[in-house]
């Protein structure tokens, strides 16, 4: 009897909390839908918002940050998860700080440091910083996995006189898939939902990403409660999908402790 | 058009403090590099050899008004056979950022959008890097077109130290003025007419609210409206002078003046009498502009900037005008400033045909395509241009007022960098009832008197 | 990779590498290929993380408008943003607001985590996956979403309205008292699922004997739930403290979406000031104090709290 008491109860208050998470989300899209299936709104908020031009640098942008900060988090997690040589601990120790450094301070001189090189109102001005910080936390996650490998497993490639690089290509590296996927998953989200850099750097409505393009969208005086709504889901569709179809990383990198917000 | 108002006034209030003539770094001038602008005729705009000329504005985003450019440049184009423009559009950033290695190198364009104050233009004047327009300004009597006033933004001592004098470095195109719309019918039903001393606005606000209409539709989530409605009422309230000698920190004057504290009282008093619409402190643009096209609400209390879309909202329903001084029979004062100035550089290819070019965009015809195009000019559009009644027309009659009695009075809040922050979070204040007129008063004057202070030197 | 670093080992008996030969030593001895490894993810980091972090320290002794030429202060710059009541209120929303996104959700974590039977849970992944999603959205579509419930006439008072409690309503984000319990909420409603996760995690890692110990010896509910599912979640209620609270910290994107400080001031942040005065108001100097005094509070809050937890745990 108890169990089934406390079954109903851990079940009752699961409901209930999965049912606030989602009740605000439900309710923007009947906003957005406008009390139909027409999409109209949606058609309208993607014009008037230019939330295609969004699209399209949000993609570009975090498309670069993730492919670049893996295979350097690879390479720089690989090192010291498997070599030692001399400063190794003080590199870890480095890059551990970027794991939760705030962007809010280095912000302000990496505005004016990359205007002095003409790198702001481009790509650039947020893909290197972004892929920065991504690289920081990478080489924390990808040092983890390389440090579980088993040792054996190293050493024999060595005997049989694989180099480090043919190592890492052909024995390390397809046991590391799915760590990576989860990194590459959590290099997405980071990137994709980023809004202070891209306030910062991209003045310029053509580079500017999707989240940017919305909070200019609703600054706009024109802009009614409805194509607001459908504004908002617009930019949250491309990460809510990714993450259905990959929650499982998701959930690896939470469980992990890994998600720096 | 409202993000562009953003835009501007963090151009302003990041890069333009008005009043720091000595702060201004390592510039170092070659004078040498300046040439009058009479005697560089290196390109005629006569001869009709294939000429580019590179056109360089710093609006991107704006793009209702690059578009206006864009047809400007193809009338110039068939007007000088021969010329190709070359326009290229850079976000507002990018002039203040890479203006001064630009036009020192050989890729400066042949005309370009500047910013104005110290620290934009003063710097390039300075250094050398524009040209003087007076001559080009005597040959097409620049002088005549444009309010006296709003013309001494693009001026500057040849030393680029003295700000608002001296040699004329830009000339703008376009301009913004503040003041109310109202919805006809409402007031029609109401029985009210347009009221001409602010005794009688505030009355009209009564017999609104008592007839149950929102009097102003207003709402301060967004955080910047608040300052066009309370400088509204101290351009109504305070002498046309005192109000210019404050942004330009003129004459040792303060902000805590009768006037201003009259004014900040009359704010809080029409919040407390229920004079804006209900829950304002928490309401978005989407919601009170969007009431106010619906209906709901008298007046509004905004910008040229507005006009296309209330006007594609509410057609010949909505006006213009200006709030009425507290004595009767004084023409108002109103705020109103010029965009981006135009100017030559230095090193331009072609500076004669470039002068024309500035001479075009500025000239009445191109005020006329401004105004189709629901854009605010400097220049005043031949007569009939804007549809008779209707709130273009309106805007274009009170700025035509403004420009004959020399009342334009410049952003309050471009007094100094923080005034902005500062205003508009104590005008949120005083409207919640958070704190006194006179307090906030205080505070305006604290921010102000460190600057002045801080720049005088 | 250059090969003439990355030689094959011709397995020279362990212990005779001698240094600066080509012979490799057995994995975890000392390999100056590492270098190499690191190097390109070090260089971009260093540039473009580590390097702007300093210079923001080093810029935050300066006088600097972003244009003209930076004059030093010394530490005038952190007297001002101490004696500045703007920025002290800044800070203080932010201990409010931890409140908000670390206390409160790690406590409704807590009470799931007590009401949770010993039996598997069915349906836990999607359970999971729903808790989870605030968390996956980008703050500035959450901020969006909420801007718009908690308008003055929107579904938050209109659901107030027919429930009868008409006189509860607000304009929630124009209300001097309410503008940062509103957003606060928000960050709650974000961040209760990441701790709930957590803890639906952790406690399947507890072994049942130490439940049926518990029982055996007689306990409550109650004490069950301190003396043993208390203990078993500490690493995860630390995880779920850091980054709860360095997101309360960091608070940026839903005040300045959403009411852009206001009131007043009544919903500013460290964050937000950071921007204003680096970007909008060209006091390049104050931002950079404010940002490395927020990093500096950071940097400390997570040792502090993962040291704090351990003790009082273990």
């Amino acid at each position: 009897m108890r169990l089934r008491f406390e079954q109903g109860v851990t079940y009752t208050v699961l409901l209930l909390f999965c049912a606030v998470a989602v009740a605000p989300l439900l309710g923007i899209l009947v906003v957005a839908l406008g009390g139909g299936a027409h999409f109209d709104n949606f058609v309208g908020a993607w014009n008037a918002g230019d939330l295609g031009t969004g699209l399209r640098n949000s993609v570009v942008i975090t498309t670069t940050v993730v492919v670049a900060s893996a295979v350097l988090s690879v390479l720089s997690g690989y090192a010291l998860g498997t070599m030692r040589f001399r400063g190794d601990t003080l590199i870890f120790a480095v890059f551990l700080i970027g794991v939760v450094m705030p962007f809010e301070a280095p912000i302000v001189p990496l505005y004016y440091d990359l205007r002095a090189f003409g790198l702001t109102d481009s790509y650039w001005g947020v893909i290197l910083p972004d892929t920065a910080l991504s690289v920081a936390f990478g080489t924390f996650w990808m040092r983890a996995f390389f440090l579980s490998t088993p040792v054996s497993l190293i050493e024999a490639a060595r005997i049989d006189g694989a180099s480090s690089r043919a190592t890492l290509q052909h024995i390390l590296l397809p046991l590391a898939r799915p760590h990576l996927l989860t990194l590459m998953v959590l290099v997405f989200m980071w990137t994709w939902n980023d809004f202070l850099l891209s306030l910062v750097m991209l003045s310029n409505p053509s580079i500017q990403t999707l989240p940017l393009k919305l909070a200019v969208f609703q600054g706009r005086y024109v802009t009614d409660v409805s194509s607001l709504a459908s504004g908002a889901v617009i930019v949250m569709l491309p990460v809510v999908l990714v993450y259905i179809i990959l929650q499982r990383h998701f959930m690896r990198g939470a469980l992990s402790g890994a998600l720096k917000l | 058009m409202r993000f562009n108002r953003i835009q501007r006034r963090r151009r302003w209030s990041l890069l333009a403090p008005l009043v720091i003539a000595g702060v201004v770094g390592a510039c170092s001038s070659s004078a040498s590099l300046a040439p009058s602008a009479a005697s560089s005729t290196t390109s005629s705009a006569a001869s009709s050899a294939p000429v580019t000329l590179v056109v360089q504005d710093g609006e991107a985003g704006s793009t209702e008004r690059i578009g206006t450019y864009k047809l400007l440049d193809q009338q110039f184009e068939q007007q000088h056979p021969g010329v190709t423009i070359q326009h290229t559009s850079e976000p507002f950033a990018n002039l203040t950022a890479t203006l001064n290695l630009q036009l020192s190198s050989s890729a400066a364009p042949d005309v370009t959008q500047v910013n104005q104050g110290y620290q934009s233009m003063g710097i390039l004047v300075k250094g050398g890097l524009l040209q003087p327009l007076d001559s080009y300004a005597t040959k097409y009597g620049w002088g005549a077109r444009q309010p006296p006033t709003l013309l001494d933004a693009g001026k500057f001592s040849s030393d680029g130290k003295q700000f608002g004098t001296g040699n004329l470095y830009g000339i703008s195109a376009t301009g913004d003025l503040v003041g109310l719309y109202y919805n006809k019918a409402t007031l029609q039903k109401l029985g009210l007419e347009l009221p001409t001393t602010l005794a009688q606005f505030t009355n009209d606000l009564a017999v609104a609210k008592q007839a149950g209409v929102t009097p102003i539709a207003f709402g301060d989530l967004d955080k910047s409206p608040g300052i066009h409605d309370f400088q509204a009422i101290v351009n109504a309230l305070a002498p046309v002078k005192y109000q210019n000698d404050f942004v330009y920190g003129r004459g040792g004057v303060s902000f805590a003046t009768p006037e201003v504290i009259q004014a900040a009282a009359m704010l809080q008093d029409w919040a407390n009498k229920g004079y804006f619409t209900p829950g304002f402190l928490g309401l978005g643009y989407s919601d009170w502009v969007n009431g106010f096209q619906g209906g709901k609400g008298l007046f509004i209390i905004t910008g040229s900037w507005y006009n296309t879309q209330l006007l594609d909202a509410m057609g010949s329903n909505v006006g213009f005008f200006l709030l009425p001084r507290a004595t009767a029979g004084e023409a108002p004062v109103a705020t109103g400033a010029g965009g981006l100035p135009w100017a030559i550089p230095t090193r331009a290819k072609n500076p004669t045909l470039a002068a024309a070019y500035i001479d075009f965009i500025t000239s009445s015809q191109a005020a006329a395509l401004f105004v189709q195009r629901g854009d605010n000019p400097m220049t005043s559009p031949p007569a009939g241009t804007a549809p008779q009644g209707s709130s273009t027309a309106d805007i274009l009659a009170a700025w035509a007022q403004l420009e004959q009695n020399d009342n334009f009075v410049p952003f309050m809040d471009w007094a100094t960098p923080t005034l902005y922050n500062t205003l508009s979070a104590g005008i949120e204040e005083l409207l919640g009832n958070q704190t006194t007129p006179s307090t906030f008063v205080q505070q305006g004057q604290a921010d102000y008197g460190k600057f002045v202070t801080s720049s005088s030197h | 990779m250059p090969s003439s670093l990355d030689r094959p080992p011709v397995s020279p008996p362990p212990g005779r590498a001698i240094r600066g030969s080509p012979d490799l030593p057995p994995p975890g001895a000392p390999r100056r290929i590492g270098y190499v490894y690191v190097l390109p993810a070090l260089l971009v980091y260093g540039t473009f993380a580590v390097v702007p972090l300093l210079h923001a320290g080093w810029l935050s002794f300066f006088s600097w408008d972003g244009v003209s030429a930076p004059t030093w202060v010394g530490a005038e710059n952190y007297q001002q943003l101490v004696a500045d009541p703007q920025l002290q209120g800044a800070f203080l929303h932010s201990l409010v607001l931890i409140v908000f996104y670390s206390l409160l959700p790690v406590a409704i974590g807590l009470l799931l985590a007590a009401s949770l039977s010993r039996l598997p849970i069915r349906g836990l992944t999607v359970f999971r996956t729903i808790l989870f999603l605030p968390q996956v959205i980008p703050m500035v579509a959450l901020a969006v979403v909420w801007r718009l419930i908690y308008a003055p006439d929107g579904p938050l008072n209109q659901i107030l309205g027919t429930l009868g409690l008409g006189s509860l309503g607000h304009p929630w984000l124009g209300d001097f008292v309410w503008a940062l319990p509103a957003i606060g909420a928000v960050g709650t409603w974000v961040m209760y699922g990441l701790a709930m996760v957590l803890f639906l995690a952790g406690i399947q890692k507890i072994p049942s004997s130490l439940y049926d110990a518990a029982r055996v010896d007689g306990a409550g509910p109650l004490r069950e739930f301190f003396a043993v599912t208390l203990p078993g979640l500490r690493n995860e209620i630390v995880v779920a403290l850091v980054l709860t609270m360095v997101a309360a910290l960091r608070n940026f994107d839903l005040v300045y979406v959403m009411t852009r400080g206001g009131p007043g001031n009544a919903t500013d942040v460290p964050a937000l000031e950071v921007y204003i005065r680096a970007f909008q108001v060209g006091d390049v100097g104050s931002a950079a104090a404010v940002g490395t005094t927020l990093a500096v509070i950071i940097f400390a809050l997570v040792i502090v709290v993962q040291r704090l937890v351990e003790e009082r745990l273990t």
